[in-house]
């Protein structure tokens, strides 16, 4: 049973933008956004944190929290995001912010109902429990 | 005393007008220290604020068109602590830039240099 964030302790927190110029997805925004929080620097430290073995599998609980703010909270398929992080015991909370504006419509790549812009960004947050 | 290497960053710099490489650097250095934060430091290691100058190594590698005129210290000045040394190497891009020519006048050159920036943070404890 993995505790809950608060009585871990936070190691290390990173950010992202991720954009849908067509298509008006913002899970696809919301995806891009958590992949460039985590693919511009990487906290080797939690190796010896976590306690990781010879496997790779870390001995410690590790908590990877994700917040994602985008223009539709609710149409964000928090499983299709999350995949984006390759491992551990992962959660995200989805709430509103981000940016819609008006996009471009071209007929072979959108929807007629769907013409806008998405604008997503991401808190990746890890927690380790120390105790 | 154990030294532990705790995170690497990466970022890139663009100087659109003028071929400074290092205000290049600099922005490449900004961009890897700013979208991430390390909390991990006080809840995890348990440093205290002064302690962050003393305890902190900062080893800064920057890839840039025309290495020579990178000037270290102020691309380190960018960071806002700890024990840092940089290591200047050939790299990035240089690449045509704007062919408006009262740009070209103003600055010198029409070119567009990128630099690349990786920045490793280790810690000293006991």
């Amino acid at each position: 049973m993995v505790k809950k964030k608060e009585e871990m302790k936070k190691f290390f927190t990173e950010f992202g933008m991720g954009v849908d110029l067509h298509g008006q997805d913002v899970t696809k925004a919301a995806a891009r956004a958590v992949k460039e929080a985590i693919s511009w620097r990487s906290p080797t430290g939690i190796v010896d944190l976590a306690n990781i073995n010879d496997k790779g599998e870390p001995t410690r609980d590790v908590l990877i929290d994700v917040i994602v703010a985008s223009p539709y909270p609710d149409e964000v398929n928090a499983e299709e995001v999350l995949k984006v992080i390759p491992y551990g015991n992962k959660q995200l909370t989805s709430i509103k912010g981000g940016l819609k504006t008006k996009g471009m419509y071209l007929e072979r790549m959108d929807k007629p109902e769907a013409p806008d812009y998405i604008i997503a960004l991401a808190c990746v947050e890890i927690y380790i429990d120390l105790d | 005393m154990v030294i532990k290497k705790i995170v690497i960053e990466v970022g890139s710099g663009i100087d659109m007008y003028g071929e400074d490489v290092t205000k290049t650097a600099q922005r490449a250095v900004k961009n890897a220290i700013s979208g991430a934060s390390l909390p991990g430091l006080v809840t995890c290691y348990g440093l205290t604020k002064d302690q962050f100058n003393e305890k902190m190594i900062i080893e800064v590698t920057i890839a840039t068109p025309y290495p020579d005129r990178v000037n270290g210290e102020e691309v380190l000045s960018i960071i806002p602590f700890g024990q840092k040394s940089i290591k200047v190497q050939e790299g990035g891009i240089l690449t045509p830039g704007t062919s408006i020519k009262l740009a070209n006048e103003l600055y010198g050159t029409p070119n567009i240099v990128v630099a690349i920036a990786v920045i490793t943070v280790y810690i000293e404890t006991d």
